[in-house]
């Protein structure tokens, strides 16, 4: 019995395992990558400064990216796989908007060391995107719609395996 | 099924990758364009002065270096006064430029002389600085719409009548029994772009505020030039000169119009 319990042990570590590893490392690929030099003084008070006016910091945005894609990994072989996928999308659509305040970055040059302006002259940059914003935000519903099917089919896939009941001792 | 949608997945990734490329190789190029070519610049502002008017001719010069064209690319010029009264705007587009050539769009700002010193009399005599906002807008790669706001850019102002005073008053000569002839010595820096010309005119009272006599003197004073002159004032009723008064002073001119320049003591 004790021998039983010790396989079906390793059993479990030899599916947990590989989807641990699996996990961490899409996660690292989906944006993992990024939290490190988001964590940069320097590097990353930069990067969070092209998105000036977004309600939501382009840390948090990379963060539940790679929450979402590890809990995605890790979850491989069931429907809640998908349903995260989707999840997944809908918020990359609603982080994106956010973030790029609507397809419209806009960043105000002042005078400082490195580029010399006369004093009260300030420089303001904005750049529409939001044609481009459209597109990506059309590839997502198109990505929601892929999910659904996929989704579909792996109910439908389940549905045809056999079904063994367990006989009564 | 399975086939299809794996393909559409594929599809979807492809298009993304080849969107978010085509969105950074188009923001770096239009960043690299402006910041590291300085391909979007001003060059040097041209003054041209005719019939009362100040034309201020600016132009934008355009390089582009980048991979994508330009297009729809609108200037619009605001120039203000020192104190942030909008003088005079102007807008002017340009439809296109490719990538790797160069364009330069003039913007003609007019300025009438006359109203603006009729309301900005202090620019008669002393230097400032004008206010210009730029505002840019143009589509990159026809697809992304960028605006460049650079707003105080300072353009300096000469003042035509710089430093303008009565230097000194002659004494009387000529002296008949009811008139006679003082010279009434003036000075001052043209520092504008264009030439001083016109009449001075020069009333002259006593100190009871009675008139005396009057005076003019035709000058022309090129730009950047200094001038110093006199006026002839003839003193029409010799009996009521004291010795001491007032000088009215004004300043005819077919650019600037009649201008009041005040009231000087002397004696």
């Amino acid at each position: 019995m004790a021998e039983k319990e010790e396989k079906s042990l390793r059993e479990w570590a030899s599916i947990i395992l590989p989807r641990v590893l699996r996990a961490a490392l899409w996660g690292f690929i989906m944006g993992g990558e990024l939290l490190i030099p988001l964590q940069l003084p320097d590097f990353g008070g930069q990067i969070e400064n092209f998105f000036p006016q977004s309600q939501m910091s382009f840390t948090q945005m990379v963060l539940i990216f790679v929450v979402l894609e590890v809990a995605i990994q890790l979850l491989q072989g069931t429907i809640i796989k998908y349903a995260l996928s989707m999840a997944r999308t809908i918020i990359s659509m609603i982080a994106l908007f956010l973030v790029t305040n609507g397809g419209v970055i806009s960043i105000v040059i002042s005078s400082t060391p490195e580029t010399p302006l006369p004093p009260g002259q300030t420089i303001a940059f904005t750049v529409d995107f939001s044609a481009i914003l459209g597109i990506f935000l059309i590839f997502s519903l198109l990505s929601i719609v892929k999910n659904l099917l996929q989704a579909v089919d792996f109910l439908s896939r389940k549905a045809e395996e056999p079904v063994t009941i367990p006989e009564f001792p | 099924m399975r086939q299809s949608v794996r393909a559409l997945g594929w599809a979807i990734t492809l298009s993304m990758l080849l969107t978010f490329a085509f969105l950074v190789t188009a923001i770096y190029s239009m960043v690299q364009t402006m910041i590291e070519s300085q391909g979007i610049g001003l060059g040097e502002v041209q003054a041209e002065f005719s019939d009362g008017r100040l034309t201020l001719s600016i132009p934008l010069n355009i390089n582009n270096t980048g991979y994508y064209d330009l297009s729809n690319f609108n200037v619009t010029l605001i120039l203000k006064g020192p104190d942030g009264t909008v003088i005079s705007s102007q807008s002017s587009i340009l439809e296109r430029v490719e990538r790797g050539s160069t364009a330069t769009s003039w913007s003609n700002l007019t300025i009438d002389m006359a109203e603006l010193l009729s309301g900005m009399e202090y620019l008669l005599f002393n230097d400032s600085e004008f206010k210009l906002d730029m505002l840019l807008t143009f589509r990159y790669a026809y697809a992304l719409t960028f605006q460049v706001r650079a707003a105080n850019i300072s353009i300096p102002w000469g003042a035509p009548l710089y430093n303008f005073s009565i230097t000194g008053i002659g004494a009387p000569y000529n002296i008949s029994l009811t008139e006679c002839f003082i010279d009434v010595y003036f000075g001052f820096e043209n520092h504008s772009p264009f030439s001083v010309e016109g009449t001075l005119r020069l009333k002259i009272y006593n100190d009871g505020g009675e008139y005396l006599g009057s005076g003019s003197q035709t000058i022309n004073v090129p730009p950047q030039q200094g001038f110093r002159g006199y006026v002839t004032v003839h003193i029409e009723n010799l009996m009521k000169y004291t010795g001491s008064g007032y000088i009215e002073v004004s300043f005819e001119s077919p650019v600037l119009g009649l201008i009041d320049l005040g009231r000087v003591d002397y004696g």
